[in-house]
């Protein structure tokens, strides 16, 4: 035998391959670490409905009226994201409206901090006023940007392992895709290879390929 | 379109790649509308399962006092002229102060605590009259029904004539802010019991009947549009006499002080 060249002309671009590789896994990571923050918000608030009303009404931003409204549905609607980003389907409209709301609640308790109100933010339950020296709010913020970073993550990289969208869309995002793979993509590829000796949701060749 | 020129370089093969490529973006945009329009339409249907769950978890529509609404207005004995407020003080003929609070809201605590005493002075020796206008608005920010009931016992007390006495006996045993105690009617007929002779089989009656409820009521809603002189009240405590606010509070000091307030009320009435 005789030591040939690979025949992968895309080894020399080494770490952009490893980020193909491994972007999918982080995005899986951070697709079920934020389903779980929602699922554990919307559990805690859902348990008690009268309490997710009581939290919103803290706020002081909401008119009467919709408080009840807007404290009943959010921690469903909490609920609902957790459920789309386990199964992971239309993952970037999910994370861009996980990032929405998250926007909304920082939005909501750096209010109350601007305006002096005491309150607990109720983002796992609870809520309401509470003594003034009983707050958190710069812990508060700073987690939910924690939990905003996995929102961006997923909107940057929404292709992800194990997702109703890689099963959807077998073709590649843009940023997964080999740069010289552009200009062939309709040809030669779809023609000789096709998608069938592929994993779902990568480019990845299944094994060694003969020609 | 392109030219004519550039049309003929292309290849058959090319051309029809093309085409398919297109075709495939065309497909790709119709999944991806029909899946962000299922994504959307799972979180609405969910929002209004929480509404509707919320809603029947929580039965607003029945309640003591909704019931007691139901039943014929009746209002406290020897209101002022105006059916809402109720007046304190020696002279009628005084020019009023009106004071707007609400028995769960802590700052009007501490207001009656501090100022208190010198606008019962006022009051006594015939410069002013007080006249409290009891607002229940807390109860729709904090939940529950204490400041409702309290109005309704302080209502009461007014009938028995010593509304002034359960007032203060109220607010010098105001529970904390998150605490609905006065929604006891039990407690309020408890520290009832501190103002001598107040407690009687009609008191008693008449708190746990919520018997002016509708008095309550008509208070609230007149404090919800109330205005001293053009300035709207915007929550409590406020006071205003002649058309004048009188600040109980000094911004970014606190309570004001005795004589502070007391020179505010004189050159208002002068």
């Amino acid at each position: 035998m005789t030591a040939t060249a690979t025949p992968n002309g895309t080894a020399s671009a080494g770490s952009l391959t490893s980020l193909r590789k491994v972007a999918p896994w982080i995005g899986l990571a951070a697709r079920l670490g934020l389903a779980f923050v929602w699922a554990f918000a919307g559990w805690e608030k859902a348990l008690d409905p009268d309490q997710a009303a009581y939290a919103v009404r803290g706020y002081d931003v909401l008119p009467d009226g919709l408080v009840e409204p807007v404290g009943y549905a959010l921690p469903y609607l909490e609920l609902g994201l957790a459920l789309l980003l386990v199964v992971g389907i239309g993952t970037r409209l999910v994370a861009s409206l996980s990032a929405l709301l998250l926007l909304v609640f920082i939005a909501g308790i750096a209010q109350a901090w601007a305006r002096g109100l005491a309150i607990d933010c109720g983002c796992f339950g609870g809520g309401g006023p509470v003594e003034p020296d009983k707050t958190a709010y710069l812990e508060e913020i700073l987690r939910d940007c924690g939990f905003m970073l996995l929102a961006i993550w997923l909107i940057l990289f929404p292709r992800t392992r194990l997702s109703a969208d890689a099963w959807l869309f077998p073709e590649e995002p843009p940023y997964l895709r080999d740069q010289d793979d552009e200009d062939e993509r309709w040809t030669d590829e779809d023609e000789y290879r096709g998608d069938a000796n592929r994993n779902p949701g990568t480019r990845e060749p299944k094994g060694p390929e003969i020609t | 379109m392109s030219s004519k020129n550039s049309e003929g370089k292309r290849t058959a093969r090319e051309r029809m790649a093309q085409e398919r490529a297109r075709q495939q973006a065309l497909d790709k945009r119709r999944r991806v509308m029909v899946i962000a329009g299922a994504v959307v339409a799972v979180l609405v249907v969910v929002a209004i399962i929480g509404v509707v769950v919320g809603m029947s978890k929580t039965n607003k529509k029945k309640g003591p006092w909704k019931d007691a609404l139901a039943k014929p207005f009746s209002a406290p004995a020897n209101l002022s002229a105006d059916g809402l407020g109720v007046p304190v003080g020696s002279n009628p003929n005084a020019p009023s102060l009106i004071m707007y609070e609400d028995f769960r809201c802590p700052i009007c605590h501490e207001v009656e605590k501090a100022l208190g005493p010198t606008l019962r002075q006022m009051a006594d020796a015939g410069t002013i009259k007080i006249d409290y206008h009891i607002a229940s608005f807390l109860d729709g920010k904090l939940g529950g029904n204490g400041s409702k009931y309290a109005a309704n016992a302080a209502g009461c007390a007014q009938n028995a004539g010593k509304f002034a006495q359960y007032h203060d006996t109220l607010f010098a045993n105001q529970p904390d802010e998150l605490d609905d105690k006065f929604a006891s009617r039990s407690y309020l007929l408890d520290l009832a019991g501190k103002v001598d002779g107040l407690r009687s089989p009609t008191f008693d009656a008449c708190v746990n009947d919520l018997s002016v409820a509708g008095w309550v009521n008509k208070v609230e809603d007149a404090f919800q549009n109330a205005k001293i002189g053009d300035t709207p009240v915007t929550g409590t405590p406020t006071a205003g006499i002649n058309g004048k606010t009188i600040d109980l509070i000094v911004k970014g000091r606190g309570l004001a002080t005795p004589d502070e307030v007391r020179a505010q009320i004189q050159a208002a009435i002068k």
